[in-house]
Parts: structure tokens; sequence; C-alpha cells
């Protein structure tokens, strides 16, 4: 079998405050992604979805820590490596989008400049070859006139326009994984789904393995090929997109299905889900989304659960629930 | 930009018009020049003729006119002491004071600008903080005090360095200057240091401020991110962006070590503007003060617009019309 772009198995990450104990934030959190598939984490915020993203190219910073675990990118483990290591696997092998445009981009340097320090970072080549290759990856990433955006200054640029050139900086290098922590989210509609195509299109061409971030079902449904939904730290459901958001195993999934605006009938009240999510410290001892679950019974707030294969489906999926829905 | 140049233009004028008038009537007010001017026992017909000959015997608002109109073409007035040309007189003694400046800004943002940098890049260790302390003090500590303790300790205890003075005889370029032989940089080192303190202190903590903020930026993390060396990172992401407030303080500060040196010059003995503008105060020179302070409002024009051409440059978002 040949080896996943990115595998991370029983990924255990840790926020240590001065004088208290670590606290675990996120744990438990294991998936692959093969080269040129689309791996959506789903969340809300405070599960811990941002702090896998960041932790993936090492990027997390001060105080949370990786405790355990494994990150491995083409079969090279990640955790543990020199710093000098890692870094020149950073933009060339493995490379990050982050949420803003609008911030991602520095004010004070031409678009090129971005694309071809990236590009020189990694390799050696002749200014104009980058300059080359940098317009080639706009042009990849959908900016429509590549040659003249090369010249612009990033306050020239619209919003979805930017988020195109922080794609086409990550995959300038052309790297194995491309992650992506709610890379859409601050751009409008149909931006967003400009880019959501442009994205396939890049896993389908370049054989590139994404992982993306985002709170948004409507965005697993049009690129994901398998899904993770974290509540709470913890994985909860995972396994093929389609198969999981037809069927959710997991109540918390088809709770937050049932809040998509776009799968309710019209003049209904708009599904929310009661309560709020516990925060990182403060775990309950059971499952920990009994307190807002719709279906808890008396063992869910005793037993805690632990993620298992559901049986009886045909596609390997698994689920964290004492008592899972029957599809 | 061409319209911005024009308002700022306008703008000097109107300040160099308001700082002489605000010279002229305050020095009629501190005192008659005419008595410091003459020997006591001068009589008064004496002392009227003296004050003809200088035209002090006019009502103030038209001295002020005849100066004007004097100004205009060139001429700022003769010093009542000397005789000689006002604007010549301070442009003599402008190359002293302009090396003492020269030489404080070298030392002030040569050091300060990497000790800012490191101090934010190490931020909470020990040598930032404790980098950071020092330059708090350095804020703290009078000018005048610190110059007198570099006297007590280089010239009086060690006999390394003079204690004052100014030896120009070493040439750069033909120009006579402190720079150009060991004796002059070693006149030079005492007043140069004691003047730059404060500004290094200020510098420390701008460029550490400025660093802390800029690092904390999604656009660094995004630098970090594409695997961008540490020294591309900070002199491309970080150096560059800061650059802009940098520069203004920096300005500004070199402005006010020309034109407000009074203190060290007199200690050291510097023979520069600063000290001239003392002995004119002192005698009621007034040609001379209102030369020396419209000089000083021309040079922070002069930077100020400096300082605002270079950031133009620097930063692609300031070229951009204010309508957003």
């Amino acid at each position: 079998m040949n080896t996943p772009a990115l595998a991370v198995s029983d990924l255990r990450i840790g926020i240590r405050r001065d004088g208290a104990p670590t606290i675990d934030a996120v744990e438990g959190v294991s998936f692959t992604v093969a080269a040129g598939q689309v791996l959506a984490i789903v969340g809300e915020s405070g599960s811990g979805k941002s702090l896998t993203a960041l932790a993936l190219p090492g990027l997390h910073q001060p105080p949370v820590t990786i405790r355990s675990g494994s990150i491995r990118l083409e079969g090279v483990e990640l955790l543990g490596l020199a710093p000098a290591a890692l870094r020149r696997l950073r933009g060339s092998r493995i490379a990050i989008v982050l949420q803003d445009p609008m911030t991602a981009l520095n004010p004070v340097q031409r678009v090129q400049t971005h694309l071809i320090e990236t590009i020189r970072a990694h390799r050696p080549m002749g200014y104009e070859e980058a300059r080359e290759r940098s317009r080639l990856a706009l042009a990849r990433a959908g900016v429509p006139e590549p040659a003249r955006r090369l010249q612009s200054w990033p306050h020239e640029l619209s919003g979805g326009l930017r988020q195109r050139v922080v794609i086409a900086m990550a995959l300038v290098n052309d790297p194995a994984v491309i992650v992506a922590d709610e890379a859409t989210t601050a751009l409008d509609v149909t931006v967003q789904g400009e880019i959501l195509r442009e994205v396939r299109r890049l896993a389908r061409d370049s054989g590139t393995a994404f992982v993306w971030i985002t709170h948004d079902l409507g965005v697993v449904e049009r690129i994901a090929d398998t899904v993770c939904v974290m509540y709470a730290g913890q994985v909860v459901e995972q396994g093929p997109a389609g198969a999981v958001l037809a069927q959710p195993a997991h109540p918390y999934t088809r709770a937050l299905l049932d809040c998509v605006p776009a799968r309710q009938r019209a003049g209904t009240r708009l599904n929310q889900i009661a309560g709020a999510p516990p925060s990182a410290g403060q775990w309950p001892s059971g499952c920990r989304f009994a307190a807002r679950c719709p279906m808890v019974r008396d063992d869910c707030t005793r037993t805690p659960s632990t993620l298992s294969v559901l049986e009886g489906t045909d596609m390997p999926r698994s689920v964290r629930c004492l008592h899972p829905l029957t599809p | 930009m061409g319209y911005s140049a024009l308002v700022r233009i306008v703008q000097s004028l109107v300040t160099l018009l308001a700082m002489s008038i605000l010279v002229f009537v305050a020095v009629y007010l501190i005192g008659n020049p005419i008595e410091l001017l003459v020997p006591p026992q001068a009589s008064e017909s004496e002392m009227a003729r003296a004050a003809q000959a200088l035209g002090l015997d006019q009502p103030l608002p038209l001295q002020y006119l005849h100066f004007l109109g004097q100004a205009l073409q060139g001429d700022m007035g003769r010093s009542f002491t000397s005789n000689a040309p006002a604007l010549t007189v301070i442009l003599e003694r402008m190359p002293a004071t302009l090396e003492l400046a020269i030489a404080a800004a070298l030392i002030a943002t040569g050091l300060g600008i990497p000790l800012g940098l490191l101090s934010a890049l190490h931020e909470g260790s020990r040598t930032s903080r404790l980098t950071l302390g020092l330059a708090t003090l350095g804020f703290a500590m009078p000018t005048f005090w610190i110059a007198l303790l570099l006297v007590m300790v280089f010239s009086v205890q060690l006999e390394w360095l003079p204690s004052g003075g100014r030896d120009a005889s070493g040439t750069v370029f033909g120009l006579g200057t402190s720079f150009g032989s060991w004796r002059g940089l070693a006149h030079l080192a005492m007043p140069a240091c004691s003047l730059a303190l404060f500004k290094l202190a200020l510098i420390i903590r701008v460029t550490h401020a400025a660093t802390r903020d800029t690092l904390r930026l999604d656009h660094v993390r995004q630098a970090h991110a594409r695997g961008l060396s540490g020294v591309r990172i900070l002199t491309a992401h970080v150096l560059k962006n800061i650059s802009a407030p940098l520069l203004n303080v920096i300005g500004l500060e070199f402005g006010a070590l020309v034109a407000f040196s009074v203190v060290t010059e007199t200690v050291f003995a510097w023979p520069g503007m600063g000290r001239l503008l003392i002995d004119a105060i002192n005698t009621l020179d007034r040609p001379v003060i209102v030369a020396y302070l419209l000089l000083t409002v021309a040079l922070f024009t002069l930077i100020n617009l400096t300082v605002d051409v270079v950031c133009l440059a620097i930063d692609p978002r300031l070229r951009q019309a204010p309508n957003r």
C-alpha cells in the first residue's frame, strides 16, 4: 500500500499554563489523507480543530504543546524533528492557508515577492525562473491576469483575490499536503464557491492532499472525500463524507446537520444546539456531549465514550457514542 | 503627492512667519538690548545714536516689517554684538553641531535598533528584560548629569579622554572635522555618547514595541509557515514593516539633536550652535536668535519632508488617496 500523504495518529495537544497542570485541549485525533484527497475537519469553535491545523506543520506556539502522538508527512515523522529540518518541509512539502486573507500577506511587499521568496527559500533558482513559476502558481490558483497581479500590492486586491494569492503561495512548491484553516470563511459565498471548485481541481490534477478545517457543513459537502467531526477536543465521528452527512451516527453530527438552514423547511424556526460546549480542562467524566445531547441516557454521563468502528456499514466509519444512531 | 507637497510648503511658510513674530515680540519683552550693548557710562544721546544705528528706535511693528523685507531677500540682519551677518555667525558653528548630532544619531540607531529587535525576539528573557530596564533608566537620567559623570570617570579619574573642546584638525574630503583624526574622535566621544543616551533608550523602546507588535501579525506566521529563514523573515517581513514608524521617530529626534543640544555643548565646551544661542539670548542679540530659530524650523520641515518621502517609498498604502 502507498504511503499516505499525511498520517496522524493519536495526536494529543496540551495547553500549559504557568503553575497549573497541562490541560489536554485535543486528544486521540487520528486520520490519514491520501494524495489527491480532501479531508474536512468540522467542529464548533473551541472543538480543537484549529489547534490541530496549526500543529500539523508545527506552527503551534507556547503555551500550546504536542504531548504525544505522531504526525507523518509522506512517511516522515514530524514530531521531534529538528527545527531546521521542519522549516525545510514547511512551505515545500506541507503548506498552510490561514483564515484571514486580509492579514496573511505583508502589506509592504508585492505579491511576487511573497511567491518568489517562498520558492527560493527551498531551492536555488534564478529570479526570472522563480517569477515565471510564481505566475503559473497564480494561474493555477485561479487568479485572473496573473502576470499583472505579480506586481500588485496586497491592499490592491480583494479578499477573494488575496486568498487565491495565499493559496498560490501554498501550492507554489507543489507540496504533498495543504492545510487550510477556515480558508473561505471570511469570503462571500460566490467567491467561496469558486475557490472550493479550484481546490477540488487542484487535488485531482496535482495530487495534493488537503486538510480543510471548517465549521460549515456546506463546505464539507462540496469538497471533502472524508470527514472528521470534532467536539470538545475529540473526534466524535469520522468516515467518508457522503456517508457521514447522509446518515450521521453521532447525535452531535446529526444536530450540526439539523442546524444547516438549507436543510430545513422554509418557515420553520432555525434549529440550534442548546447549551455551550465544555471548555478545555473542564471535560465531564462521561461523554462530553451528554449535557447537550437530545438522546442522552443514564449511562452517558458516567461512562466515557470511546471511538469505535461502526458496525453494519460497508465503508470504514467510526463513532464515539455509546448509543449510536442506526442508519 | 504634488498637492500634499504644496500644502506642506505653505504650512512651513506660515510656521516660519509665526515663529519670527513670536521671537520678535518675546525678545522685545525681555529687555532693551541697547542697555547691554553700550558702556554703562554712556550718555543719553550716545544710547539714542546706537539705537538709531541698529534701527531700534523704530516702533516694533516697523522693525518687524523691515526685518521681513530683508529676510525675504535672504538677509537675516547683522548680529548686534559682532556686527557680522547673523546667518554667517550661525552657519560657522553649524558643522560642529551637525557632527555631534550625526555621531549621536549613529550611536543611538546603530545600537538601539539591534537591541530593540533582539529584546523583542527574545521577549521575556533575562537579557530582554535587562535591556528594557536599562532603557528606562536611560530615560530617567538627565543628560547633563550623565555628561558630568562621564567627565568624572573618563577625564578626571582615568584621564583617557579630554574633558571638553573640539579638534577638527583632521580632514575628510578636504573638510576639517572631528571624524578626521583620532584626537578629533576622542574629543567627540563623550559629548556624542551623553547626547546619544536618551535617544538610544527611546529607539530601543520604540523598536522593541513595534517589533513585538509586528511579530504577532498573521503575515509573520504565514512567513514561518512558508519555511522562510529567520533572517529573511526579520528583514523582509519585520524590519521593512517597522521602518516607517521608526523613521518618523528618528527624523524628529535628529532634528532635536541638531537644534537643542545646548546643555551637552555647554558641559563639554563644544563650539556648536547651541552655545551660540545661549550667548545670543544673554546679550539679547535678536538677529541671531531669530535667524537661529527660523533655521531650526526650516531644518525640522526639511527632515519631516524627507521622512515622508522615504515612508511613501516603503509603504505602498500611503501612496493611495485617503478616500477609503
